[in-house]
């Protein structure tokens, strides 16, 4: 209901100052300025002591790189979702929503983690240059990073309750045995810092960096794992820990990235900008 | 409700007699007879109901005593409705996101004195007092400074792991703020954070301020505003207190509102003041007793 609300309000919103965005289903988020030349709404506007301040959003959202994505790539548009959304939508009874980080991302890695690892880390993803609106950097002093990378004695299981043998196979095989991460979100699905806890006890370095690379790249964006079978890909259960980037992942984040969300987006919302993208 | 009947609002029905170009003006202090009610326990006589006064949907009776209570008198702070809008959202946090007339604003009444645990450093506490004396400043009624003892102090900050000052937070999970209030009038309140998540310099800044300004009326952050506002429920590493945040708080520890009531009850002023104002020309006034009310 609420929703329905939000999207009625916003459409009258537009309507009202007589343009188009490319991005109708969602609300933008206004600053308010003194000055009438960097304001976006003048007929929106509040009055202060000595001055009135004008509405200000921002207007670049752009929907077509959704297009050059995602056109006649059925496929792909399916592993989004599932990587994204578990296909769900704004009917689902759990409803899963875009997560992105809206900072750059400074990583500090645990000087107990070996060099090897580390610089086999670093290498890794300082391949990732050239996506929009995400940034990855590396920073030796915990006190200036945002993202934690810390080797834990303490065993990490997937499934807390692995009394089924069920369990005890996905334990083995899952991506999140042995490592996790956790994210701190604000209340608009955005990422401002993370710690990646990793057991590096009886395991070979192979083994953890192949984890720990693949636990990072879920933590770019809460993706779930596991659903890809190409085994180039970060997501995939069976990763053969290439050193390059798969063409797959990069796409999957510049797709992600293409533009900082300001309002929460579900599966349904997602689905209709893709839409609104077609059309033009 | 109760405080309402202190911050009385005071109706200024003025008779003008004019004589050899001399204007008199009497000044005759009447209260709504709900209020009335409430204040006086004694039951209203032949003369009372002879001195009623009528508005338009309220009966109006005459103070026996005609001595202005001591107090601050303030018009009232005429707001656009834009404006009133985005307020009402941040300052009337409903319980669980549950829209209701009763929920109401909170306010500090007294000056905050903050005190820090020994494990904060200087830098960290440097940092964030830069960023409360820009409050400090820019908002008349509300004074914030630090402390060096802790009984000196209505609000602690400190970590997890250090003296727990405020116990209700001794089991939390993770870093979080608490106020205390009475009446709507806030008293106490503790900040605590979590090292372990907050490893780095900026976030536990950015942490310790979304906190503090939550804490200056347990305010609720919503997602109008663009990320950088303080008021915005959303992350930026480019947070300021920008003149639509200052104006906010402004506003809240204005003495031209009433403080303390409940959404209806600001709703119903500010419809009456407008009207009061149109009609008469003249601002409602809002008296803020100057009582000594213990907020404990």
């Amino acid at each position: 209901m609420k929703y329905n609300l939000f999207i009625i309000s916003t459409f009258i919103t537009f309507a009202m100052f007589g343009q188009k965005t490319d991005c109708d289903s969602i609300k933008p988020r206004l600053s308010f300025v003194p000055d009438t030349w960097t304001a976006t709404d003048l007929s929106h506007y509040i009055i202060i002591d000595k001055d009135t301040l004008y509405a200000s959003y921002k207007t670049d959202f752009d929907t077509s790189l959704l297009k050059s994505y995602l056109e006649d790539d059925e496929g792909f548009l399916n592993h989004y979702r599932m990587i994204v959304f578990l296909f769900t939508d704004k009917n689902s009874k759990v409803i899963y929503e875009v997560k992105q980080w809206a900072a750059p991302i400074i990583v500090y890695l645990d000087k107990n983690l070996p060099k090897t690892v580390r610089s086999q880390f670093e290498e890794f993803y300082s391949q990732i240059q050239d996506v929009k609106n995400l940034k990855i950097g590396f920073t030796s002093k915990l006190k200036d990073a945002n993202y934690q990378i810390k080797v834990t004695t303490t065993p990490i299981k997937a499934n807390k309750n692995d009394s089924e043998i069920s369990n005890k196979i996905n334990n083995i095989n899952s991506i999140l045995t042995g490592g996790t991460y956790s994210l701190l979100t604000d209340d608009n699905n955005k990422f401002y810092s993370g710690i990646l806890s990793i057991n590096i006890n009886g395991r070979n370095d192979i083994d953890v960096i192949k984890q720990l690379k693949q636990l990072f790249f879920m933590s770019l964006g809460s993706f779930y794992g596991g659903f890809v079978s190409d085994n180039n890909s970060l997501l995939s259960k069976h990763y053969d820990n290439s050193s390059n980037f798969s063409d797959f992942d990069l796409k999957i984040l510049k797709m992600h990235y293409h533009n900082i969300y300001e309002q929460k987006i579900n599966g349904t919302t997602f689905l209709k900008l893709y839409n609104l993208s077609k059309q033009k | 409700m109760k405080q309402a009947i202190f911050l009385i609002v005071l109706f200024l029905f003025t008779t003008v007699v004019l004589a050899q170009n001399n204007t008199i003006t009497t000044v005759r202090r009447y209260m709504p007879i709900k209020m009335y009610k409430t204040k006086f326990d004694k039951p209203l006589t032949k003369n009372d109901t002879l001195n009623f006064r009528f508005t338009e949907n309220d009966t109006l009776v005459l103070l026996e005593d005609q001595t202005p209570p001591k107090g601050i008198s303030v018009p009232y702070e005429p707001k656009d409705s834009t404006f009133l809008n985005y307020y009402k959202k941040i300052a009337f946090n409903h319980k669980n996101d549950v829209y209701s007339n009763k929920s109401s604003m909170k306010y500090w009444k007294n000056d905050i004195n903050i005190f820090f645990s020994q494990s904060v450093s200087k830098k960290t506490k440097k940092d964030f007092m830069s960023f409360v004396k820009q409050i400090d400043k820019a908002v008349d009624s509300l004074r914030i400074k630090e402390v060096k003892n802790v009984e000196d102090s209505n609000y602690t900050i400190y970590y997890s792991g250090d003296y727990e000052y405020e116990p209700r937070m001794f089991n939390y999970k993770t870093s979080d703020y608490y106020i205390y209030w009475n009446n709507n009038k806030i008293y106490r309140g503790a900040i605590r954070l979590d090292k372990n998540a907050l490893f780095g310099d900026a976030l536990l800044q950015y942490k310790m301020r979304e906190f503090f300004i939550k804490s200056l009326g347990y305010f609720k952050f919503i997602d109008d505003f663009d990320c950088e506002s303080y008021f915005s429920n959303c992350y930026s590493p480019k947070k300021e207190l920008s003149q639509m945040d200052l104006e906010l708080l402004k506003y809240h520890y204005s003495y031209g509102i009433c403080k303390g009531t409940d959404l209806k009850t600001f709703e119903e002023q500010h419809a009456r003041a407008k009207e009061t104002f149109q009609k008469t020309g003249q601002h409602i006034f809002f008296l803020h007793v100057t009582d000594n009310e213990d907020n404990e």
